[in-house]
């Protein structure tokens, strides 16, 4: 079960947000949603932490979806980040300044492939921490 | 870096997915054989079960509030509750046809979000009903078309996908008409 299973998602569009998120807690996980980057970035202070950022890429403000999983990469190596958008090419590059463990979905996606991804990412964390 | 793709357009994604074949160490869930979700009996797919849970919810909750419009509005907002009521009866029949042939139950109740809004809607009058029914309708709708139009891009089940996409254009018809009313209510106002 993902009862306890924390997901940071990060979407600016309000009605995917609704939709991907309502489908997450029917599925057991605890979502926070924010609209963009600086409103993340508040919520990853929060002390009870994230299992998993899931974000998209394009975001109104300063810093879009491929910076914010940088920044937060930083305040925390090993949390898993995947990371969603319309447009796959050039951004190889890009993700490629944010170290591993980092995963792309392309939208639009299925939420049979995200749930599922999502579990894995969170539960694979989860079973290297308790080998560590 | 370990760089894994999921995607739905290979041809979009082939320079990532090369990385993946050559970096990616995880094995990545399949989402053909992914079926968790279910509602009722049917075994369904996340994607699929969300959807049928949500466009039933949705369905009822635009009939429901339709016929509050429909005795409370104003001349226009009363005719955009008589359509929500007409079409979305037709879409919740559809929707209620496939589930049976599947051994699907639907859901019997709206979401609490939705409850509340309509116990909102109900208590208010004169213009400030029309605009939030309209508010309300829009929100509604836009959420709707993003649900209906993954199920038609990313749904496994076919008949719900085929549902999904001839549904498409009546809610962005609704939508459409919402979005006049509201620009003809700031005109006048």
């Amino acid at each position: 079960m993902a009862e306890d299973h924390r997901v940071l998602f990060v979407d600016d569009e309000s009605v995917i947000r609704l939709v991907t998120a309502e489908a997450l807690r029917d599925q057991g996980f605890l979502v926070a949603e924010a609209a963009n980057s600086d409103e993340a970035l508040a919520l990853f202070q929060e002390p009870d932490g994230f299992d998993i950022l899931f974000t998209d890429v394009k975001m109104p403000g300063k810093i879009d979806g491929v910076e914010l999983a940088s920044m937060i990469r930083h305040m925390d190596p090993e949390i898993p980040i995947l990371i969603a958008s319309g447009y796959a090419l050039n951004l190889e590059d890009r993700l490629g300044t944010v170290s591993s463990p980092v995963i792309f979905i392309q939208k639009p996606y299925s939420l049979t492939k995200l749930v599922a991804t999502v579990r894995m990412l969170v539960e694979k964390k989860r079973g290297s921490r308790k080998i560590n | 870096m370990k760089l894994i793709v999921l995607t739905s357009l290979v041809a979009l994604a082939m320079p990532l997915a090369a990385v993946a074949q050559t970096a990616g160490s995880m094995a990545m869930p399949d989402s053909s054989t992914e079926a968790s979700g279910s509602v009722g009996m049917a075994k369904l797919t996340v994607q699929d079960a969300h959807f049928v849970k949500m466009a039933a919810m949705a369905g009822m909750w635009e009939v429901n509030d339709g016929r509050i419009a429909a005795n409370q509005g104003d001349s226009t907002v009363k005719n955009i509750g008589n359509t929500m009521v007409s079409d979305h009866s037709k879409v919740n029949a559809q929707l209620a046809s496939i589930a049976k042939q599947k051994g699907i139950a639907l859901p019997t109740q709206v979401g609490p979000r939705m409850a509340a809004e309509s116990a909102k809607l109900k208590g208010l009058s004169g213009s400030a009903f029309d605009a939030y029914y309209l508010k309300t309708q829009l929100k509604g709708h836009e959420m709707a078309i993003a649900l209906f139009k993954a199920e038609a891009s990313t749904g496994s089940d076919p008949d719900l996908k085929a549902f999904a996409t001839a549904t498409l254009p009546t809610l962005q018809m609704h939508l459409s008409m919402i979005q006049a009313a509201m620009k003809a209510g700031q005109a006048a106002g």
